[in-house]
Order: structure tokens, then C-alpha cells, then sequence
């Protein structure tokens, strides 16, 4: 039958369509049923900051493994409860705490007066030095910080070499800062960087293996890796320091440090006990060979995260369309104040950075969640309850994510919308009114459906822009194709190879979207409509 | 009488366009309107149809149908979609009742393509159907701009023969032209609008 019913199925289909996506998405993510149940230990990690801490097992990408992984599954043992790990990016693992997304941290954590101010440190579970590292050539030049006078020091974003740094008398300057454990070494076997400043735990695992580097063997400015629990949160820190302390009197502590090659007499002097003669495994070790020789190990792991990828842009495209289309209505009312709303939206989000977003919403909306719980009367906390009553807000990262992605995309849609909107021909609204339709009837039946059409092409460019732009939700740890391709090569050492592999799936991904694209454009121009004049987003922001 | 407009004042931009128009038509009546570029003739007819606002004087009329210069169809529905719209959404008939007033209208504009999309007609096709689709909420009066501007020959005979036809069977209808030949031959009255007055 005519368009119209043709159109009404074609929606059918969609929210169908979308339905089946979001219980997907529910399904494939954290159940936020599980961040109230008591049994589990909600333990935080950055699985992209690399080995030996915890870390994207390098045999299978898809499992996390390292030393603190195995502490934190023997301390969840000794309190009866099931080790669970929360991701995120390592700057973002305090506030997922303080925001009751994860209960404890345990991820390299320093402890330094300043962070003791905010957080509880339990005891130390690990007793580390400073150490260098330099490109072979310096080796016999470099002895100490004194030979690095004036030279350009790079380090791990947020750790305490940067104040040993300071401390030695290095400027800003000279201090490079970037977000993982391999890159401080990379750029020195590059030559961008002249020495690379780390725990020497970091230095054994990732430069002792590289031919270009040597490591400096002296250490110096010791420091100690504690976790982290919220202050409000005696109880757990006092458990977590009891259940410590027997781990390391009884030699537990020390045998997972000897198995991951960590073990030295450093140790003792913050109370652990060696245990028996454990071997090192294999994992301990930097694994030899490329990603690509290792395709059947990587291939599932990228798959999935690939995608994740189509996830959070299916779900987040058609929202962004739909919420752009209202906010370009509202831009285009003849009342003031739906006007300066809309404006005022538009604004403010293409005016921030997408990235910052993202964070401020993913650790805003739990306490945002428990305000509201508190302040709501009692009828509205009781249809609060089955959707877990003060942690309603909480929401799985993949879902605050999607919903950020079309948060900021909706901005964009509105102006590509507008642009449709006031393309289509006076003539249509004159028609409409002759007919008696009002306003809203008009625009509903007759301006934005024409507009929408018109629109579309630059609708479908934007998509093309969504699919790379959705990398960005990895932060909140959300394993999409960038953030499964970076950990697979910095488990691998091979970077840059997996980059290459992560761009060869975004160009497949971004052709098909340009196929669909086309195939929409074609069924229009076949139902009478031009094609229209791209205005769209465009590039990358 | 089906129209009548008395003393109608109007301006645009400031202005004055309409200066004292005196209009009436009866059943039956093909009144064509004619005059120059700016004498005001469109602006008569979208102020009998009220879309546009004017500034004094007084228009009776208990339904007038107006059929804008080039049809105004909308592009995204079918012939019968475009005629159903109006008897659905602003006179909240049923599914079923719409189609079948919309079939009567196009029966009146001798259409039998309902499904058919408007991009997939001739001109003259197209103009019958933006006329069924005014017929279709029952006017008093048919109001048409320029129906046959856009049209060749054979389009512009089509469009006079549905008018003919709609005017024997009672319709009032106004039609403002410029085409001297279709309006000496469709008009069963012509009047001359000069400077925003009826001559």
C-alpha cells in the first residue's frame, strides 16, 4: 500500500529493531544488579595501563591477568566474596570509587601524603624503586638522575616518578608525561624521549626485553603500592589490611610475587614473607613475536570489540537524529523560550569536549542518583527500588556512553536538521495551512518528514563521523574496537601494528555505513526527493 | 451568494496592496481574475482562503478551497495519502472513511492513481490532484493561483475540463491567471484587478 503504511512499518521494524539493541546492550554490559550485592568485591583496574599489574592476557585478550589480579582474588577468598573487576581509565579509578562504582582500587596505586588527604591506603602490598632506563648507546654514560641534568625524562602520567623528577630539580619542561606503562620507553627507543623514569617493576617488565633500551640497575626513591578504599568505608579498609597482613606472615604474598618474578628482599622491609620457592610463569615474561602471528588469539577479542563499536552507534545514531530533530523545532519555535533552551543546549555541547562529557556525566549521575533518592518522597523511592533504589542513576558504562554519544551528536543533528527543515519549500507550509492544519500538525505531517529526508545525507556523513568518535567512551572503560586493539598491542608490544589493524576495521565498519547510506539516499531519491546539500558535522570535532 | 468581499484592505511590507476590493461570487460562477504582475491578485486570494491577515473589510464565505500556484503536493505521500491527510488530521475521520472520500475526489478530477507518488504524474495530473484534494473537505468556493502556469496545452485543456465539470455541478470557482487564452476560455465572468482595486 501507499508511503504511508510502507513508513509505519519501516518504524515498526526500527524500534524493534532498538529494543533487541538495548536488551543487548543491558545484557552485554555490568548488570547493575550486581553492584548492590554484597558477596561481590567490586575491585577497580585500568587493564590498558599494562603488565604486570593487571593486564589483557596477551594469549587471550579477552581475560585480564597480573600479579594484583591474583592478590586481589586471594584477598576476596579470605573475606568470602567474589573478586569482580570494575574498568576504567587509571585517572578516572578514584572517582569510580568515591562514585560507588567499585569498592576498592588496587592498580599501582603510590601512596603519597597528598592522596592519603582524600583516600584510606591499606597496607602496603608492594615495596618498589625508581629506575632508569635509556637507549644502549647512554648506557655506560648513565649512572643517576645527576647524568639526566637537562635532558628530557619521559614518565607514567600521574605517578610519583614526576615528583621524584621535581624533586631532583627537573622543570616541566623536561618532564613527559603520557598514559601507559610502554609508552615512556617507546619514545626513548624513538629517540623523542633521552631516559624513561618508572617503578622498576614497570622497567623490568617492559624495557628489559627491548635491545634498543638498557635499565640503569640502581634504584632509588623507594615507594609502596597500597589499595584504596573510601574513608566512609572503615570497614573494608580494616578487612582488607587484616586479611593482607595474614598474606603476607604466611607467605601467600610473597609466592605471587616469586611466581611473577617480582620477588626481592625489599620486600621484607614491609613485612611479607617469602613463602616457599615458587617458578616464575610464563605470563611473567614479555611474550615474544607480533599480533598478527597470534591472529587466532586476537581475532575473537577484536571481533567484540568491534562490536561494541556498531553497539554504541546503533543505539546512539538514531537517538542523536531523533533528539537533534526536537532541538531544531524547538530552535525554530515561535516562543522565546524553547528557542533560547535549544540554543543554549547546542551551545554548550559542541562547545565542550565530547571526551570531558563523558566523564563528567559517568561520574556525576550516581551521586546525582543518590541526591534525588534522598530528596524524592516515599511513593517515588518505592517505584525507585526495583531499578535499585539510590543506585537508579548508576548506570553500566556502555549505556551512559551510548547516551552521551547521543547527547553531543544531538547538538549537531539539530543544526543538520535545521538545515533540512528550512529547505523545504515555503509552498509546503502554505499548503498545509490551506488545508487547515495547524502548526504542529504541519510540521508532524508535512515539514519534518520532507526535512528529515533532505537532511539525510548529511545525517549519514555525521554517522560515518559517530563510528570513529565512539573510541572516546573507552575511558569510562567501555572495551570498544580502539581500547581492545591498544591493550592487545600494549600486551604484545606491538602497538602500532594494532593500530593499523584497529584502522582497517573502522574503514570496513565506515564503508558500510556509507553503503547504507546510499542505499537510504537511493530509496528517497526513487520516492521523488533530490539529494540535498551536505551540512553536516563533518570531520572529526 | 458562495463569496463576498467588501471593502478588503491589505497590505505587505508595509505596503498597501489590496485598496477597497468589492467581490462577489455565485454557484455556478467561473470568475477569472486577472491583472499585472503586483496588482494584488494573489495576495486577494490567500486572504479569502486566510492565510494571510488583512486590514479591514469584510470577507463572507463558508469554505473556501484554495489550490496554490504549481499544486503544493507533498512530495512524501501518495496521490490518495495527500488527500487523506487534512480529512484525518483536522476533521479526525476514520482510516477507512478518508480513503473513500479521497477516492470520490479523485473520481471528480477523473484520477485513478491513488498509490501512485505525486513525482509520478504529468503536470496536469498533478494539478487535478491538489484540486481533489481541496474538493475533498467539501468548499463553498474553490480558490485557484495560477493553475496553469506551469502547464503545456493539452495539461492546461485537462485542468479546464475538470473545472467546467465542477462548476456544472454547483462549485463557485475564483481563478486568478495570466493566461489570457485559458482564461478568456474558461471564465464564465472575468474582472480586472488594477493597483489592489476591482475595475
Amino acid at each position: 500500500m501507499p508511503a504511508l503504511r510502507a513508513g509505519r512499518q519501516e518504524s515498526r521494524l526500527i524500534a524493534r529493531v532498538l529494543a533487541l539493541l538495548a536488551v543487548l546492550a543491558l545484557a552485554s554490559s555490568d548488570v547493575r544488579a550486581q553492584e548492590v550485592r554484597g558477596d561481590v568485591m567490586r575491585w577497580g583496574a585500568d587493564p590498558s595501563g599494562g603488565a604486570p599489574f593487571a593486564f589483557f592476557d596477551p594469549e587471550d585478550p579477552d581475560r585480564v591477568i597480573g600479579f594484583e589480579v591474583d592478590i586481589m582474588a586471594e584477598v576476596a577468598r579470605r573475606l568470602g566474596r567474589t573478586p569482580e573487576l570494575f574498568r576504567a581509565d587509571w585517572l578516572a579509578l578514584h572517582d569510580a570509587l568515591e562514585a560507588g562504582r567499585c569498592d576498592v582500587l588496587m592498580n599501582g596505586f603510590e601512596v603519597t601524603d597528598e592522596r592519603a588527604q582524600v583516600a584510606q591506603f591499606s597496607a602496603p602490598y608492594f615495596r618498589f624503586g625508581q629506575q632508569i632506563v635509556v637507549r644502549s648507546a647512554d648506557a655506560a654514560r648513565v649512572r643517576s638522575l645527576a647524568d639526566l641534568a637537562g635532558k628530557r625524562v619521559a614518565v607514567l602520567n600521574g605517578s610519583q616518578s614526576i615528583e621524584v623528577l621535581k624533586d631532583a630539580g627537573f622543570g616541566d619542561e623536561l618532564i613527559l608525561q603520557y598514559d601507559d606503562s610502554l609508552a615512556p620507553y617507546t619514545e626513548v627507543a624513538l629517540g623523542r624521549a633521552d631516559a624513561a623514569l618508572a617503578e622498576s617493576i614497570i622497567a623490568a617488565y617492559y624495557a628489559a626485553h627491548d635491545g634498543r633500551l638498557a635499565v640503569v640497575p640502581e634504584t632509588f626513591a623507594p615507594g609502596e603500592y597500597a589499595a584504596v578504599t573510601r574513608r566512609s568505608d572503615a570497614a573494608l579498609g580494616a578487612d582488607i589490611d587484616r586479611v593482607l597482613a595474614e598474606m603476607k606472615a604466611d607467605g601467600s604474598l610473597g609466592e605471587i610475587l616469586q611466581r611473577w618474578g617480582l620477588w626481592d628482599d625489599a620486600q621484607r622491609e614491609v613485612g611479607t614473607a617469602k613463602g616457599r620457592p615458587q617458578e616464575v610463569i610464563a605470563a611473567a615474561r614479555a611474550p615474544a613475536g607480533s599480533a598478527a602471528g597470534a591472529a587466532d588469539a586476537i581475532a575473537p577479542a577484536v571481533l567484540r570489540g568491534a562490536w561494541m563499536t556498531v553497539l554504541l552507534t546503533v543505539i546512539a545514531m538514531p537517538l542523536a537524529t531523533a533528539a537533534g530533530l526536537f532541538l531544531a523545532l524547538a530552535r525554530m519555535s515561535p516562543r522565546a523560550w524553547p528557542r533560547r533552551v535549544s540554543v543554549a543546549y547546542i551551545t554548550v555541547v559542541r562547545g565542550t569536549p565530547l571526551l570531558v562529557q563523558i566523564f563528567l556525566v559517568y561520574f556525576s549521575l550516581p551521586p546525582l542518583g543518590q541526591w534525588i533518592y534522598a530528596a524524592a518522597p516515599a511513593f517515588i523511592q518505592a517505584a525507585l527500588d526495583p531499578l535499585g533504589g539510590e543506585a537508579f542513576l548508576t548506570l553500566p558504562a556502555l549505556v551512559v556512553g551510548a547516551l552521551c554519544l547521543a547527547a553531543n551528536y544531538a547538538a549537531y543533528e539539530a543544526e543538520v536538521h535545521r538545515a533540512g527543515l528550512e529547505a523545504v519549500p515555503a509552498v509546503q507550509w502554505d499548503a498545509a495551512r490551506a488545508l487547515g492544519l495547524s502548526r504542529a500538525q504541519a510540521i508532524r505531517h508535512v515539514i519534518a518528514p520532507q526535512g528529515v529526508r533532505i537532511a539525510m545525507p548529511a545525517i549519514i556523513n555525521d554517522l560515518n563521523s559517530l563510528i570513529k568518535d565512539s573510541c572516546l567512551v573507552s575511558v569510562i572503560g567501555v572495551t570498544d574496537l580502539l581500547g581492545v586493539c591498544l591493550g592487545i598491542g600494549k600486551a604484545r608490544f606491538s602497538v602500532p601494528e594494532m593500530l593499523v589493524i584497529a584502522a582497517v576495521v573502522y574503514l570496513v565498519l565506515s564503508v558500510a555505513g556509507d553503503l547504507f547510506g546510499n542505499w537510504l539516499e537511493r530509496r528517497l531519491r526513487a520516492r521523488g526527493f533530490a539529494a540535498a546539500p551536505a551540512h553536516g558535522k563533518g570531520a572529526h570535532p | 451568494m458562495r463569496l463576498e468581499v467588501k471593502g478588503l484592505h491589505a497590505s505587505r511590507g508595509g505596503r498597501a496592496v489590496l485598496r477597497g476590493v468589492d467581490l462577489s461570487v455565485a454557484a455556478r460562477e467561473r470568475v477569472v481574475i486577472l491583472g499585472a504582475n503586483g496588482s494584488g491578485k494573489t495576495t486577494l486570494l490567500r486572504a479569502i482562503a486566510r492565510l494571510d491577515p488583512v486590514d479591514s473589510g469584510e470577507i463572507r464565505c463558508d469554505g473556501a478551497g484554495l489550490v496554490l500556484q504549481q499544486g503544493g503536493l507533498f512530495p512524501h505521500l501518495s496521490v490518495g495519502r495527500n488527500i487523506e491527510l487534512a480529512l484525518r488530521v483536522v476533521k479526525g475521520l476514520s482510516r477507512e472513511e478518508s480513503a473513500r472520500r479521497a477516492q470520490q475526489a479523485l473520481a471528480r478530477v477523473s484520477i485513478d492513481r491513488a498509490t501512485a507518488m505525486p513525482h509520478e504524474l504529468s503536470g496536469g495530473q498533478q494539478q487535478r490532484v491538489a484540486i481533489a484534494r481541496a474538493l475533498a473537505l467539501e468548499p463553498r468556493v474553490l480558490l485557484l493561483d495560477e493553475p496553469t502556469s506551469a502547464l503545456d496545452q493539452a495539461a492546461t485543456r485537462e485542468v479546464e475540463q475538470t473545472l467546467r465539470g465542477l462548476s456544472a455541478s454547483g462549485m463557485a470557482i475564483v481563478i486568478v491567471s495570466h493566461d489570457m487564452p485559458f482564461a478568456a476560455s474558461v471564465a464564465t465572468r472575468t474582472v480586472q484587478l488594477d493597483d489592489g482595486c476591482i475595475g
